[in-house]
Order: structure tokens, then C-alpha cells, then sequence
């Protein structure tokens, strides 16, 4: 694959190729990472927020 | 995406360095797993020769709203297979001389991270594309719109990334109108 244009005194020190696949499997790590998070705040977080009342703030 | 307007796109593309603006890597982050659109988009990038980059600033804002380390680190390791390249040294002038152009034609509320993407367009003019999905915050008054891609088969909604492109014409015409306002 050829190098893109370089014109102007502009070039990258070193061109990144991304492996696709990579980040095919790292976007579904992320994906099942969110979904946790969310089971998370449903299941733990939540559940023990204290419940505003006028005896919780005076 | 037919064929004719695969062609037009990667003609726009062939061999350019494409400034990926945050919002279309969060996208790339979220959807490229549904091996979709976004797939064939991110494969044809590539394959037309494409030299992906990012700004220094973009870490700041791709991890905003990250608690848990874990996607922290997941965005890290996607964000580690783009180029970053570096601010042109002229960013602090030119994102002033950009908010006020943008105050003059009643733009606001836009980012230091969008300005500073718009000084790699003026930096390089002939070598960059910016991809960017938040439209209202590259103004075609400045700016050329190259391409709109459009991915219509996430999950979420419809997705449409900007390609955009300094034009120093229109620059100079909107500097014109308001120089006797900037030192």
C-alpha cells in the first residue's frame, strides 16, 4: 500500500497501520465492558443510594 | 453504498491523512464490533491508502465520562493504532483568530479541541481531511465539505461523517469582514 502525499514538510514519524482485527475485538471487549458498567450501577451502585428525605438533609 | 458513490468517496480519500475528530472514533469505538457500516467504512479508509491521525487533545475528550479503568483502558489501546501528530505551533493564535472569525458569523458554543482540529486543516491544507460527525461545528462558511458518508445500519440511529477541507478563500473573505477586530 502506498504512503499518502507528503507535501508541505509535512510527515508523520511513523504511519500506523490499524489492524483491523484488533480493533474489531477491542470495540466488542469495550461493548461487554459497558454492559457490565451498566449491570453494575443497576445491581450495586443503586440499590444503595440513600433516598433523599427531609431527615437525611437536617 | 453503491458502487458509483464508493468510487466518488475513495476518490476524495486516495492517499490523504484523515483527521479523526472524536465523535467518529467514539463511533469506530462503539459500533465497528456490529461488523456493519462502520466496518466497511474503517476497511475502505484503509485500503484507499488512508493515513489515519488524531490530535493530542483527542485522549481528553475520547475519555470523558470514562469511570472504570477497564474502558478506559480498552479506549486506550484502540486510540494506540492511530498516528497522533502534533499541534502546529501557530494553534494558540489560530484558535483565537477561529472563535472570533466564528463570533462574527454568530456560531458559538464551540470546543477548543474543534478549533484546534480546524488549525490542522489551515496547517496543511493540501495533505488533510478532517472526519467529523458534528456538523454544526465545522461551518462550510470557513470550510469546504468535501463528502457526507452515511452508515444507515447501526443499531443506534444514522450515522453521517463530514469530510472537510481548508479553503483559504473563504478564509480570507470572512477575515476581510472583521479585521479591524483582530490585533
Amino acid at each position: 500500500m502506498d504512503k499518502p502525499i507528503s507535501t508541505n514538510n509535512f510527515s508523520l514519524p511513523e504511519v500506523k497501520i490499524p489492524r483491523l482485527e484488533e480493533l474489531i475485538e477491542l470495540s466488542e471487549k469495550y461493548r461487554e465492558a459497558k454492559e457490565e458498567e451498566k449491570d453494575l450501577w443497576e445491581t450495586k451502585y443503586k440499590p444503595n443510594l440513600k433516598k433523599l428525605s427531609v431527615e437525611n438533609i437536617y | 453504498m453503491g458502487d458509483k458513490i464508493q468510487t466518488e468517496f475513495k476518490k476524495i480519500i486516495s492517499r490523504k491523512h484523515i483527521l479523526v475528530d472524536t465523535c467518529v472514533l467514539i463511533d469506530i469505538v462503539t459500533h465497528l464490533a456490529e461488523r456493519g457500516g462502520f466496518l466497511t467504512f474503517f476497511q475502505t479508509l484503509v485500503d484507499s491508502g488512508c493515513s489515519l491521525v488524531v490530535s493530542p487533545l483527542i485522549q481528553c475528550e475520547l475519555f470523558n465520562g470514562e469511570l472504570v479503568p477497564k474502558t478506559r483502558s480498552i479506549k486506550a489501546q484502540i486510540l494506540y493504532q492511530f498516528t497522533e501528530i502534533p499541534l502546529p505551533q501557530e494553534v494558540y493564535e489560530w484558535i483565537t483568530e477561529f472563535s472570533w472569525i466564528y463570533a462574527s458569523q454568530s456560531i458559538t458554543k464551540v470546543g477548543i479541541v474543534d478549533f484546534s482540529n480546524i488549525t490542522f486543516l489551515r496547517r496543511y491544507p493540501q495533505n488533510i481531511l478532517l472526519a467529523s460527525s458534528n456538523h454544526k461545528d465545522y461551518s462550510t462558511r470557513l470550510l469546504d465539505r468535501e463528502y457526507v458518508y452515511t452508515i444507515d445500519d447501526c443499531e443506534d440511529r444514522v450515522h453521517t461523517i463530514g469530510f472537510y477541507k481548508w479553503n483559504k478563500n473563504k478564509y480570507d473573505k470572512l477575515t476581510e469582514k472583521i479585521k479591524h477586530l483582530l490585533v
